[in-house]
């Protein structure tokens, strides 16, 4: 798989104005690489007809069906989505962080990567919605296989700011509950809370039946902690200022960090959900592809 | 409980230099600045921060103050090692004496050697060296100072304490033109350092200090008895430390003697003029000139080559038109050792050379004036006149150069102090025996005995039976050593039949210059005061005669034989010898004078090269019994010196000191023999410091310096280990 390294570089990515522009140049470069496509590894199991419910059109009933069984169906059209990816976008104030060696905050990468994942969907005619949140939900696109959702989602992504704090576990919840059709929970958060909430809220996506991805995004600094002179933390979602000599206190905040990150790729494993780390000095491939690749071979 | 004696025992070599460990409070104040002075950053990790400072603020703090701690104690030690501390014994502790100092006895080469020019001198460097170490010491040390001289000069005999004082004594050593006697300066040494540790009880610690070329002529006596003998004693209560200043490699080219064929020069006759130039280098030398001057006056100039460790003879001819003091310059081309390229010659010339015949009996002096004055015209070289034995209580014999006392029967006591006068001012007395002779006369006044002894031997009986030659005992005297090569001149075929037989004095300076065959001497020459007496045993004149046989018989043939007026001309000029070897001396030998009774009050000064400044320096007439006489001791460097009388009397005399040529062989004294007292300091090609250790102290800047490096990697480790570095 060959893919446009310079187009997928952050630093490219953040000389481009707009999200849509981003993303068109992401799935460029990305798509020119391609070979075959990976997204025949999200089909799942689908019916040519289905049982009506409450509220269904009543213009998609399969009338020949109920002559011959006297039962109502609904008619399965060729064009219907066989898939659904709901991708859920933390656009808490966390998100904005940006160190001086990363070109991108967070959010912008979570929003490059997550439209470049809409632009995918929607080439594969499978349907996708988007959530965005931080102590709330802050905007619900349902799900859509129409060409022209791509513009009405990253429209949404693109208003987004963060300023909130995160509240990562009810939200989780209250989304398992709102997501009624089975399908891909791709969540792009830095997952900056408490790691039981999380997990207690991704259970609940399992729990109906949902295949969850976690892209968690992280910038450079938060890995490494590069700071070695005397620095003012000046706590980002309500946290006080902090004055402290980083170089002494390195030790001790990577094994913090690395805690964080151990207990959280534990949980992932445990309710076998994907975890990918995305670092915001990646190239968006150099995370994506992989997981792609890998979730194909599972599905064959 | 008092701490003084505790910080007593720590001195500081450069005090100035501790003031870089006020730079120790940088990491403080560094450290409480960037507590105001600090970065910021929006931080989204906040709670994995604040998690952190949670559980590890304490360790964080204990991290950074050991940090902290490290860091500072790097900056003091860096100041400390600058300041070169210094530790005593802890045996002040013991004894409770504070403030106790050190006594530096310093002792520099004075011996010409150190004269040798590098970029500068070995002696400026000496003297640097010894500046530095006075400056260097610690406020409150005492100084001594002593020139290792031949013999060795004590500049500051007890502890000065003023340094600029010492600098300045050190400053003015004047490096004189001789030699260096150690084992005279370790005795030197050895009595300043038994003097001091009972007087002056607050200078517990002596360190003698030498700065030397490590001439070979110097040390290599250091390995003789005696000087072993004291260096163990001297040991016993100091450090002997020794500082290099020589080099290797040297080559060098010396005049070593200047001498004339003849002893007394007279107007209007050739003299020739040898100089002996020496090779000490290893290299052979080609087309180096001497230049000879006469009175100042550039006369002429020789070439000449000269191979590695050989010498070579230069010779030339010169005419003084007139009479009077005049002197000789031979000058090398220059080199290194500039000392050594310049050999004087005092040449006193006579119109002619005065002699005093005595004869004991008509006749007597006949044969040895005919002799000496042949043809007895006006430019004789020697005019003689004869006298009978009254005349020398009658005549002046200050006149003469030489007296011939021929067959004189007996001498008076008047007679004798005379002759023992005149000799020791300078004249040459020649004692030619006869028939006449009463040999108790002669031993009673004259011999070892008596009270005016300048008969070189004991005079017993006369030998009656004898039929003897001479034996020129291998011509080693200059009185015969011309005769070497021509026997033709009779010397060894002269018959003798009568002598006296004479035993020579032991005394030194008494010399046989001529034998018999059966072994009795001849000739014996003494050398007496500034003069000459010789004792010649059997008769000069054919009057002598031994008429106890029938028919008498002559004593000797000798006055009658071809040798003998050659042998009388030799003679004569060893007898006048002294006066011109008294105008000729080496350094360190006193410059004698004889001034006319007459004269004894008018003034009378000496100028020459003592005097830097070309000043005149008076000197002061001793009268003994009714001669006067001066003398002048300060001759250490070489040249001219001349002495003169003021008005009304107006005359002066010439006098050149030159080197004993020892010191020309630059030849160094291999180190690594040197006696186990002795510690080499350091060397010429060193810094300025490298100077020794003082004694019971231990300079511990270099462990100092090897602490602080261990406290960098400490501080590199611990850093990397708190997590500070990324």
């Amino acid at each position: 798989m060959e893919t446009n390294p310079k187009s997928l570089d952050p630093q490219t990515l953040a000389k481009i104005k707009g999200l849509q522009l981003r993303a068109q140049h992401i799935v460029e470069g990305f798509v020119a690489g391609l070979h075959r496509s990976p997204y025949h590894g999200f089909s799942i199991e689908f019916a040519e007809h289905r049982e009506y419910a409450p509220g269904d059109d009543l213009r998609y009933v399969d009338w020949k069906v109920f002559g011959r069984t006297d039962k109502y169906y609904l008619k399965q059209y060729e064009d219907e989505t066989n898939l659904i990816v709901y991708l859920v976008l933390d656009v808490s104030e966390s998100m904005s962080y940006r160190s001086g060696d990363s070109p991108l905050t967070k959010l912008e990468y979570a929003q490059c990567l997550a439209a470049a994942m809409t632009w995918l969907v929607l080439q594969q005619q499978d349907a996708i919605g988007l959530v965005t949140f931080d102590d709330r939900i802050r905007s619900y696109i349902r799900p859509s296989g129409n060409p022209s959702h791509m513009q009405t989602v990253l429209h949404a992504m693109d208003t987004a700011s963060a300023t909130k704090k995160t509240s990562t576990g009810p939200i989780f919840h209250e989304l398992a509950e709102r997501f009624t059709d089975r399908g891909v929970v791709m969540v792009l958060s830095d997952f900056f809370d408490d790691v039981n909430s999380v997990t207690a809220g991704l259970k609940h996506f399992r729990y109906r039946r949902h295949d969850v991805v976690l892209f968690h995004t992280l910038d450079v600094a938060e890995l490494d902690f590069p700071f070695t002179q005397p620095t003012l933390f000046k706590g980002l979602e309500e946290f006080p200022e902090v004055l402290a000599d980083a170089r002494s206190l390195r030790r001790a905040y990577l094994k913090e960090f690395n805690d964080f990150l151990t207990n959280l790729k534990a949980g992932c494993r445990g309710l076998g959900m994907d975890y990918q780390e995305m670092r915001t000095d990646q190239r968006v491939d150099l995370a994506l592809v992989p997981y792609l690749a890998s979730r194909m071979a599972r599905m064959k | 409980m008092n701490l003084a004696p505790l910080f007593a025992i720590w001195t500081l070599g450069s005090g100035l230099m501790l003031f870089w460990s006020l730079t120790a409070i940088a990491p403080i104040v560094i450290h409480l600045w960037s507590r105001r002075r600090y970065r910021e950053e929006t931080w989204a990790a906040m709670e994995f921060l604040l998690a952190a400072m949670r559980k590890h603020s304490r360790r964080i703090r204990i991290e950074q103050l050991i940090l902290l701690a490290i860091r500072t104690l790097i900056l003091v030690m860096l100041g400390l090692a600058l300041a070169d501390p210094i530790f005593s014994f802890l045996g002040n502790i013991a004894s409770g004496v504070s403030g106790s100092r050190t006594h530096w006895i310093i002792v520099v080469d004075g011996s010409y050697s150190m004269d040798y020019l590098g970029e500068e001198s070995r002696f400026r460097v000496a003297k640097k060296k010894a500046q530095q170490l006075v400056q260097q010491a610690r406020q409150g040390d005492g100084f001594t100072l002593v020139l290792m001289a031949d013999p060795p000069q004590v500049v500051i005999s007890r502890p000065a304490f003023d340094k600029q004082d010492i600098q300045d004594e050190i400053s003015g050593l004047r490096l004189r033109h001789a030699g260096a006697d150690l084992t005279a300066t370790l005795a030197e040494v050895q009595q300043i350092v038994e003097s001091v540790s009972q007087q002056h009880k607050r200078l517990q610690f002596q360190q003698i200090a030498v700065f030397s070329d490590m001439g070979n002529s110097t040390w290599e006596k250091s390995s003789t008895e005696v000087c072993r003998r004291r260096l163990v004693a001297l040991e016993k209560k100091a450090k002997i430390a020794l500082y290099d200043v020589g080099h290797t490699g040297v080559e060098n080219v010396a005049i070593t003697q200047l001498n004339m064929k003849n002893t007394l020069v007279t107007a209007k006759r050739e003299v020739v003029v040898d100089a002996q130039i020496r090779n000490f280098g290893t290299e052979d030398r080609s087309s180096l000139k001497v230049e000879f001057s006469v009175d100042g006056s550039r006369m002429a100039e020789r070439s000449f080559d000269v191979k590695a460790g050989e010498q070579a003879t230069v010779s030339w001819t010169h005419q003084f038109v007139e009479a009077g003091d005049h002197w000789i310059e031979a000058k090398l081309s220059a080199d290194n050792l500039p000392v050594d390229n310049r050999r004087w010659l005092s040449v006193p010339v006579r119109e002619s050379i005065q002699v005093l015949c005595i004869r004991g009996k008509p006749g007597a002096a006949r044969h040895v004036a005919l002799a000496l004055d042949p043809t007895r015209d006006n430019d004789s070289r020697v005019k003689t006149r004869i006298e009978p034995e009254n005349a020398l209580l009658e005549l002046d014999l200050r006149e003469f150069d030489a007296v011939f006392l021929c067959n004189v029967g007996r001498l008076g006591r008047d007679e004798a102090i005379v002759l023992k006068d005149f000799v020791n001012s300078g004249g040459g007395l020649v004692v030619c025996m006869g028939d006449q002779v009463q040999a108790d006369s002669y031993n009673d006044v004259l011999g070892i005995n008596s009270e005016n002894p300048i008969l070189p031997a004991k005079l017993e009986s006369v030998v009656t039976d004898a039929q003897v030659l001479f034996d020129p005992l291998e011509y080693a005297h200059s009185i015969v050593g011309p005769f070497r090569g021509f026997e033709r001149t009779g010397l060894l075929t002269t018959p003798t039949w009568r002598y006296f037989k004479a035993v020579p004095s032991k005394s030194e300076g008494v010399d046989v210059a001529l034998g018999y065959t059966n072994g009795d001497p001849a000739i014996v020459v003494g050398e007496y005061g500034k003069g000459r007496s010789i004792l010649l045993t059997t008769a000069v004149s054919s009057t002598s005669l031994d008429r106890n046989t029938n028919p008498p018989t002559r004593w000797s043939e000798f006055s009658t034989w071809p040798s003998f007026p050659p042998l009388v001309q030799e003679i004569l000029d060893a007898a006048v010898a002294g006066q011109t070897v008294n105008r000729n001396r080496v350094v360190g030998e006193p410059l004698q004078g004889i001034v006319a009774t007459a004269d004894a009050g008018v003034p009378r000064t000496i100028s020459g090269p003592h005097a830097l400044d070309g000043g005149k320096q008076r000197l002061n007439i001793d009268m003994v019994g009714d001669q006067a006489s001066w003398v002048f001791s300060d001759t250490w460097w070489t040249g001219i010196y001349n002495a003169e009388l003021a008005a009304p009397v107006e005359s002066s005399q010439r006098f050149s000191i030159n080197l004993e040529a020892t010191e020309s062989d630059l030849a160094r004294f291999d180190t690594d023999l040197l006696p186990s007292q002795i510690q080499l300091a350091g060397s010429a090609g060193d810094s300025t410091t490298g100077l020794p250790t003082i004694m019971g102290e231990v300079q511990y800047f270099r462990w100092i310096l090897v602490t602080l490096f261990l406290l960098l990697a400490v501080e590199s480790f611990l850093a990397w280990k708190f997590g500070g570095t990324s």
